[in-house]
Parts: C-alpha cells; sequence; structure tokens
C-alpha cells in the first residue's frame, strides 16, 4: 500500500525503535542491482543528512526544541545510517561520486521538467549542465586514474558528455544567486512566518529558562 | 632524489610520547572493559552475516546468446564455462587498470627520474604497450565467445577491489618512482599467478589458439615481474637476483 501522508496518522516516536539487525540491511549489489537503486539509496541518504543538518542548526538557534529536535534526531539518525548502509562495501569512494552524479542529474532534469515557471526551469537547466559536466569530469578521472568505465555504474541511464569549457565553469559568488527567488516562494507569507507571528525575540531567550523547564 | 624515505619526526611510535604512553597504560589499569568478550564475539557476527549474505554479484548473461548457441563456442560448452568467462573478465579489467597504472609510472618516472639499476622511461613504456596488448586481446577473446568485453565480472569486481590500494599508492603525488615500483610488484605478482590459472582454463576447454595468445602473454607477465623485481633490488641497494 502506498504512503500518503495526508491520511497515514504515522508511528509515536517513543514507539520508533531500531534492532541492531533492522539497522544493518543486506547492501545492494554494485553489479545485478539497476543504477536506479544506488540513485534512491543516495538521494534518501541525502534527505537524511539534511535533515539532520537542519535540525542541528535550529536546535542552536531555538532553545525552547532542544529536547524535542534531540529526541527526533536520535530516530532520524538511525534511518540515515541505515540508508547508508545500503551501499555496498566493494563500492569505492570515486564510484559513490559518480553515483551522487548520476542522482544530480536525474532529480534536477525530473524538476526541471515539472517546474511551471519558465525562469526556475532554465535555473534548473543550467544547474544540469553543471551536473552533467561533474560526471564527465569524475568519469575521467575514474577512466584515467583506476581504469575503470564510469558507464559500468550509470548503466546507460544518464549521459556522460562534456558540459562547458573549464574557463566558463568558475564564476563569481554573486552569480550563484537566483534572482526573484523570493517573489515566487512563499511571496504571500511564509508557514514559518505563521509559526512565528507570536514570537517576540529578546536576547538569551535560546538558550534560557523554557529549555530548562522541558528537562 | 632519494627515493628510500628519509628520517624524520615519525610520531607514531609510543616511544616518542613514553610519559603520556605511561599514562595510557596507567588509565587502562584503572578503567578496565565495561563488559566481557574477545575477538570470538566479532567472529559469531561475521559468520551469522555471512550466512545469510547475498552474492557480490553474478556472471552476465551471454551479448549475443543466438549467435553464441550457433557458432556453439567449444570454451562455453566446457566443463567450467562461467569460470572461464569471468575469468577472462578479470584479466581484462585486471590489464586495463594495469595500463592506467604504468602511465602513471611514467608521470613518476618524469617527476623523479629513474636511480642506479631503475628503470628508463622506455622500459616503462615498453610494459604498459604490452598491459594494453593484452587488454585489447581479451577485449576480443570475450567477444569472440559472445560475452559483453564491458561487463564488470564477479572476479573483475573482487580483484578490483582487493587492489584498490595498489592505484591509490601510485596516484599519490607524494611516492616517488620506487615506492611506486613496489605498490607494481604486488599487481605484477597477482597478475603471474593469474595469467597461469587463466591458461589451465583455457586448457580445460580444449581452446588451443587461446592457450598459445594467453602463454605469450604470460611469457610477458614474467618478463614485467622479473624486471620490477630487479628495479626494486636495485632502488633498495639489495643484490639482483633473476635481473636482466
Amino acid at each position: 500500500m502506498a504512503l500518503d501522508l495526508l491520511k497515514d496518522n504515522g508511528v509515536p516516536l517513543d514507539k520508533q525503535r531500531f534492532t541492531w539487525k533492522e539497522l544493518v540491511q543486506p547492501p545492494f549489489s554494485k553489479l545485478d542491482d539497476d543504477a536506479f537503486t544506488r540513485v534512491r539509496v543516495i538521494l534518501m541518504n541525502g534527505l537524511e543528512s539534511e535533515a539532520l543538518r537542519f535540525s542541528h542548526a535550529c536546535a542552536r538557534m531555538n532553545g525552547d526544541l532542544q529536547l524535542a529536535l534531540a529526541q527526533v534526531r536520535r530516530i532520524e539518525q538511525h534511518q540515515h545510517t541505515l540508508v547508508n548502509w545500503l551501499n555496498p562495501p566493494d563500492q569505492s569512494p570515486l564510484e559513490t561520486t559518480i553515483g551522487f552524479e548520476q542522482v544530480a542529474i536525474e532529480v534536477t532534469a525530473s524538476v526541471a521538467e515539472s517546474e511551471p515557471d519558465p525562469y526556475l526551469a532554465q535555473v534548473y537547466r543550467f544547474g544540469l549542465l553543471e551536473d552533467f559536466d561533474h560526471m564527465y569530469r569524475y568519469a575521467a578521472l575514474m577512466d584515467r586514474v583506476e581504469g575503470k568505465d564510469a558507464n559500468t555504474l550509470v548503466q546507460s541511464y544518464s549521459d556522460i558528455l562534456p558540459g562547458r569549457p573549464t574557463s566558463l565553469e568558475h564564476r563569481d559568488p554573486s552569480d550563484d544567486l537566483r534572482r526573484d527567488y523570493r517573489s515566487h516562494m512563499n511571496s504571500e507569507g511564509s508557514p514559518s512566518d505563521t509559526v512565528s507571528a507570536s514570537y517576540v525575540w529578546t536576547p538569551g531567550t535560546e538558550m534560557a529558562a523554557p529549555a530548562r523547564q522541558s528537562r | 632524489m632519494n627515493q628510500n624515505s628519509p628520517l624524520g619526526t615519525n610520531r607514531t611510535g609510543i616511544t616518542v610520547a613514553p610519559e603520556r604512553s605511561q599514562a595510557m597504560l596507567t588509565g587502562m589499569d584503572e578503567f578496565p572493559p565495561t563488559s566481557q568478550g574477545s575477538a570470538q564475539d566479532l567472529a559469531q557476527v561475521r559468520m551469522a552475516y555471512a550466512q545469510i549474505a547475498e552474492p557480490v554479484g553474478s556472471m552476465p548473461l551471454p551479448a549475443r546468446l543466438k549467435d553464441q548457441l550457433q557458432t556453439a563456442v567449444k570454451a562455453v560448452q566446457g566443463e567450467k564455462p562461467m569460470l572461464l568467462m569471468d575469468k577472462l573478465g578479470e584479466r581484462l579489467a585486471f590489464e586495463r587498470t594495469g595500463t592506467r597504472l604504468y602511465e602513471a609510472l611514467v608521470s613518476k618516472y618524469d617527476a623523479f627520474g629513474s636511480f642506479a639499476g631503475g628503470p628508463s622511461r622506455e622500459d616503462l613504456e615498453h610494459v604498459l604497450r604490452e598491459e594494453f596488448n593484452h587488454f585489447m586481446m581479451l577485449h576480443s577473446t570475450i567477444e569472440q565467445f559472445g560475452g559483453d568485453p564491458t561487463a564488470v565480472t564477479p572476479s573483475a569486481n573482487l580483484q578490483a577491489t582487493a587492489g584498490h590500494g595498489i592505484g591509490m599508492v601510485i596516484a599519490d603525488p607524494r611516492t616517488t618512482l620506487l615506492q611506486s615500483l613496489e605498490a607494481i610488484l604486488i599487481a605484477e605478482l597477482a597478475d603471474n599467478a593469474c595469467w597461469e590459472a587463466l591458461i589451465e582454463l583455457a586448457q580445460d576447454a580444449g581452446e588451443d589458439d587461446l592457450i598459445r595468445q594467453f602463454e605469450r602473454a604470460l611469457e610477458h607477465e614474467r618478463e614485467h615481474l622479473q624486471k620490477v623485481t630487479a628495479w626494486v633490488a636495485a632502488g633498495q641497494g639489495r643484490t639482483q637476483d633473476g635481473g636482466e
């Protein structure tokens, strides 16, 4: 049965537990499994990494939430470990990197295709060009240094093509920013603004009384 | 350039910091392990996982199954057809990687120069060309048997994983030509043993043409091993046995 986030009640946090056996699942096979299995593992690993990174930063800025975030993080750290350990032990760092570039290409291409805003769609296509270029360079590195063919990993799903000349790859940091992103995203107020509408900040409140009380 | 490691400030040994080491040993007496156990516990876990593990990978299906059935190649009808194809794939991957490793060795030569009794640039290029020719010969052989030379066979994957460190040593800009030759010596030893095994498998399959080609390749590989062994011995100032 497919997961429906709007209907599923979820599992209470204190009932979310992993045994060691559940955490350490058989890895996928580098030789036998579809390239998109690696793509999915790397993508989900990225989501779990970002969840943990966000949670740590959020906790630093919100004393009241520290305990709740720590409790969620414990479970998410287990999910992160479970997913990351699906990568097989015979997959070298360079091979994993080729997998990362395939994720970048396939996910960005998919997002670009479904993005209705022409400017943002263009932004994704520009990013895609760079992802192709990274794939090409890592594939060349794998061939020249290790004498291996990156297509054994990519399995002809994603093209291994040169992107733009190296000189054009170097941009000023200001060129990494995209214009009018804000005018599209949350232009009528963000969910964060709504949630924090009644919050009044005074210096020192992050690490003060509320957090201590909650313990 | 000195090809061997210089005397320096290596900090890895316990005698570098006798007082800190003694404090650590005292700490071990004060805080013993909090649980029982031995290396046998790890062995139990290893065995439990090994018993439920799936294979690393499988052999690919023949690329041209129809053609293969029509031509009825003897090798794939032999006693150990899959093993022969697996090992052909293994040698192909090894020779391809070997070609790149010798390219990196040529760069070491260009960066550091050689040493008394060491290889010339031409010596390294000669081995490089032979590794490449072996790769091309194996490519044709696998195609001839209806296989896909671009596929990574299970044995090719295992040897690449086992040999990963050799490339890391040679690609490291800090290692000298001599240190890199010591790493390639491991590859040449494995290569010799594996060509011998491949010839036996070709003999089992009754592939006379193949045996002749593989024996020529083994002759080259024996020469590579002899040369590398002699270069390393010369670089370390040892008496050369089996050199040119």
